[in-house]
């Protein structure tokens, strides 16, 4: 079952609405110009200016702005931000990265795809995360429904939705956190091929899986699309995260382990501490890679143990 | 320095680290045997470290190292 998507994609400006609409090449350019430069000067009348915390002159448009000239302009609310950003106005939710992120990477990350498999409590942190980010599309799945026994960590579970897709939860709290950001899930469990189906144009794939089972098929479809591959794994207050390059070993090489026993997970279980830290980490690294950042973790796992506060890089 | 190793144990080999961390070492044990030593099954252990790197059990020890035993993880 898929999820309705939240915000449909709509042109970048007014070119491809132009070919629909059988004019020439010329005549759609210009149309997109006047439309742009309409756009420009509505976004200057919409914004205000403000200081930055720090005292530097700032410009910034809320939220209702956005609305307001997506609709009106016909374009996709991500649009209106990367244009604002590119005319130096800062929409006001994201105000508050300040240089954490440069505009034009606030821009880069409006403009990227990031794909997120499962969205229980790796996933739910990390959609958190990508959403207040501005990750301008993510597409995610997770077939499973929430249970009681989720409670403890996962972000996206309520009392009041036990039994309901996992997925569906998800397209809510993107909508009502940041309706900018367009989020498609699918409420399925993915093989390799779904997989690779929901990698497709992403430029970072995350994993926010449980367990061994499909971690195998989703290294495989990150590979294959040449795809970096954030991932992350928690047992007790042990916990890591690791970026795998396209062909690089991955963390399951080194601490997946061969054993016979249950797993550590299943003997510790996964507190909310832990797992929400990890899903942080996560999120931070993918944040990094759809700036357009090199990775911090290629090659590499951060080891944690919130049991000690240590955290070590080991080399994969 | 004495002749001694520092051990992390952790998650579910919590229990077995030595008192105080820190655990003897013989010329030429390896980690392998110093698990043994200390009651560590192999097929609980996903991941030895020696000094942060990946290792062995067959890695031979030395005074001063730091050693991780790590079992498999994967939850989430």
């Amino acid at each position: 079952m898929a999820v309705t998507p939240i915000a449909p994609d709509a042109p970048d400006a007014g070119v491809d609405a132009g070919f629909a609409a059988g004019l020439d090449v010329a005549q759609a350019a210009a149309q997109a110009g006047a439309l742009n430069a309409a756009l420009a000067a509505a976004l200057t009348t919409a914004s205000r200016e403000l200081p930055y915390p720090d005292g530097r002159p700032g410009r910034f448009l809320d939220a209702g702005a956005v609305t307001e000239l997506a609709q009106r302009f016909g374009l996709a609310p991500r649009r209106v931000e990367i244009a604002a950003l590119a005319a130096a106005i800062c929409p006001l939710r994201y105000a508050r990265n300040l240089r954490a992120f440069t505009l034009a990477e606030q821009a880069r990350l409006l403009g990227s795809k990031a794909a997120l498999i499962g969205l229980g409590g790796l996933g739910g942190g990390l959609l958190e995360n990508l959403v207040r980010a501005g990750v301008g599309v993510i597409h995610a799945a997770d077939g499973d429904v929430f249970e009681e026994t989720n409670l403890n960590r996962q972000l996206l579970s309520r009392l009041d939705a036990l039994g309901r897709p996992k997925a569906a939860l998800a397209a809510e709290r993107a909508a009502a956190v940041n309706p900018s950001v367009e989020f498609v899930a699918t409420a399925a469990f993915l093989d390799r091929a779904g997989m690779e189906t929901l990698l497709t144009d992403a430029q970072v794939a995350v994993d926010a899986l449980g367990g061994l089972k499909d971690r195998g098929a989703l290294v495989a479809a990150a590979a294959g699309l040449g795809l970096p591959l954030v991932t992350g794994a928690v047992a007790g207050y042990t916990a890591i995260v690791a970026t795998v390059l396209p062909g690089a070993p991955s963390p399951a090489d080194l601490f997946g382990g061969g054993g016979t026993g249950p797993a550590a997970e299943d003997v510790l279980g996964c507190p909310s501490p832990a797992v929400m830290a990890v899903a942080a980490l996560q999120a931070a690294e993918v944040i990094r890679l759809l700036a357009g950042r090199p990775p911090a973790l290629a090659g590499k796992a951060l080891l944690i143990d919130l049991e000690t506060m240590r955290f070590d890089t080991v080399a994969l | 320095m004495s002749d001694t190793v520092t051990v992390r144990a952790l998650a579910t080999l919590a229990p077995y680290a030595p008192p105080g961390g820190v655990a003897s070492v013989g010329p030429g044990e390896t980690a392998g045997e110093l698990a043994d030593r200390l009651g560590l099954e192999a097929d609980a252990i996903g991941a030895v470290l020696v000094n942060g790197n990946p290792a062995a059990m067959e890695t031979p020890l030395s005074p001063g190292d730091v050693v991780s035993f790590v079992p498999p993880i994967t939850g989430g």
